[in-house]
């Protein structure tokens, strides 16, 4: 009889080693997926990020030899204060490059706010391909100067200074070639006026061209980047440690507190099942 | 009933290791972001850069962006690059006349892009204040014609620090069809 209960006693301190073991041995794997899964972001790299200039294959064509150019001339871009039509200095102007889908900083308004580059367009002369190449005249060529290639003779620009609305002014503009030099005049206002719809125009129509469809259409109402070259698309850099963090750790938090209700919903049904092994033991 | 009781238990215990787990990854998340800033912040700080200082000062993004784009138009005063670049066939070399002025506080680099295609058809090493390049070769074989390009001048710092970007139009001028074609004919 002392035999079968200490045999009896064997077993039960043995299983409830068991049991014991597979308690340990559950927890340590939960904590070390806790660990891991708090640890792995912290690991994870998010600097490679790169992006280079993909090369686009978009229809358009480049000119080829001795195709006439219809159009060579200035293109300007005026800045004018629009209450006080008085020119404002310092206003980057970038123009959108659609093989590198971004704008690219061009160059900045002068004292007098004018900035101005060269272009040259296609008026989409009746010339037949056979009829495009002309005599190899030597230094003779048609191309002076800077160049704009026009996608469809249409200019995707924007026109920015800090403390000016719009932020930035974006437009495009159908160079006509009517006049020499076309005049993109854009006109800005400042944050203490009444912020009215801004106008541009002068012997051009700036701002958005109606009709005018865009081939590529730039991103529109971002303000510029300060890395965009980077690929980052970040605009400026964080201004605490714990900007943007904060709805992982609310999120963090609901997983928590749901964990916890769990938690004391399985205590509860622990402590009822004990109860009931006592009084059932009582009864016994 | 009892093992109704027992799989309650088991889905409650399983609900429990879900909801840690998602708890303890969004928590990482957060911490990762906060380690990130951190580092940013730091780089920002320590950069040779004055509108990276002033932006980690916590001056205002539009300034910053002027200020940045004023330093980068005033590197384009020191570089220099010819605007038509003449090449007699796509093997044989163009002078294109790439010069960083040795006035220039930064190192530059350029990259020629077709603007049709978008593929790149020159790209130059670290050019440092007061170094040229005469002659380049372009890739990709082109045909005889006119190519307009975009020069994307990229600028950098004493520490090989990115500091910015800016454009200019170029035309490359294929003279002639290629060597090749015209040794056949």
């Amino acid at each position: 009889m002392t035999l079968s209960l200490s045999v009896d006693y064997n077993i039960a301190t043995k299983e409830v080693g068991i049991v014991n073991r597979k308690k340990t041995l559950i927890s340590w794997l939960i904590c070390s997926l806790m660990f891991l899964f708090v640890c792995f972001p912290v690991w994870a790299d998010d600097n490679n990020l790169g992006e280079g200039a993909v090369p686009k294959k978009n229809g358009q064509t480049d000119i080829m030899a001795g195709v006439v150019v219809d159009y060579m001339g200035k293109l300007r871009f005026l800045v004018l204060d629009r209450d006080l039509n008085k020119p404002i200095t310092g206003a980057s102007v970038e123009i959108f490059i659609p093989s590198l889908n971004r704008y690219v900083l061009f160059g900045l308004t002068d004292s007098k706010g004018l900035y101005e580059l060269d272009v040259a367009y296609n008026m989409n002369s009746s010339v037949a391909d056979s009829d495009q190449f002309i005599k190899n005249d030597g230094e003779d060529y048609t191309f002076q100067g800077t160049l704009v290639y026009l996608n469809d003779n249409n200019i995707q620009y924007r026109v920015y200074k800090a403390e000016w609305l719009p932020y930035p002014y974006e437009g495009n503009y159908l160079v006509k070639g009517d006049k020499v030099p076309e005049t993109i005049i854009v006109k800005l206002y400042q944050k203490e006026t009444k912020p009215n719809e801004p106008s541009s125009g002068g012997n051009s129509s700036g701002g958005k061209s109606p009709g005018v469809t865009p081939v590529n259409t730039p991103p529109t109402d971002t303000p510029p980047s300060l890395n965009n070259a980077e690929g980052t698309g970040t605009s400026g850099i964080p201004k605490t440690g714990v900007e943007g963090t904060y709805p992982y750790w609310a999120f963090g938090l609901v997983f928590f507190l749901l964990a916890g209700g769990t938690i004391r919903k399985l205590s509860k049904l622990d402590n009822k099942s004990k109860e009931k092994r006592r009084d059932s033991d009582d009864t016994i | 009933m009892k093992l109704n009781n027992n799989n309650f238990h088991d889905c409650l215990m399983f609900i429990t290791v879900v909801c840690w787990l998602a708890g303890s990854f969004l928590i990482g998340m957060g911490l990762q972001k906060v380690f990130s800033n951190q580092k940013i912040r730091k780089e920002y700080i320590k950069s040779e850069l004055e509108w990276k200082q002033e932006l980690a000062g916590g001056k205002d993004d539009a300034i910053v962006r002027d200020l940045k784009n004023q330093e980068l138009i005033k590197n384009m005063n020191y570089v220099s690059l010819e605007q038509q670049i003449y090449f007699e066939h796509a093997d044989a070399p163009g002078e294109a006349r790439i010069a960083n002025g040795i006035n220039n506080s930064f190192s530059c680099t350029v990259k020629l892009i077709r603007d049709a295609t978008g593929e790149v058809i020159y790209e130059s090493g670290l050019i440092e204040p007061g170094h040229y390049i005469e002659k380049i070769h372009l890739t990709g074989g082109l045909k005889q014609g006119f190519y307009p390009c975009t020069a994307i001048w990229s600028f950098y710092t004493k520490g090989e620090e990115y500091a910015g970007e800016t454009a200019w139009k170029v035309v490359v001028i294929i003279r002639s069809v290629d060597k090749k074609s015209r040794d056949d004919s």
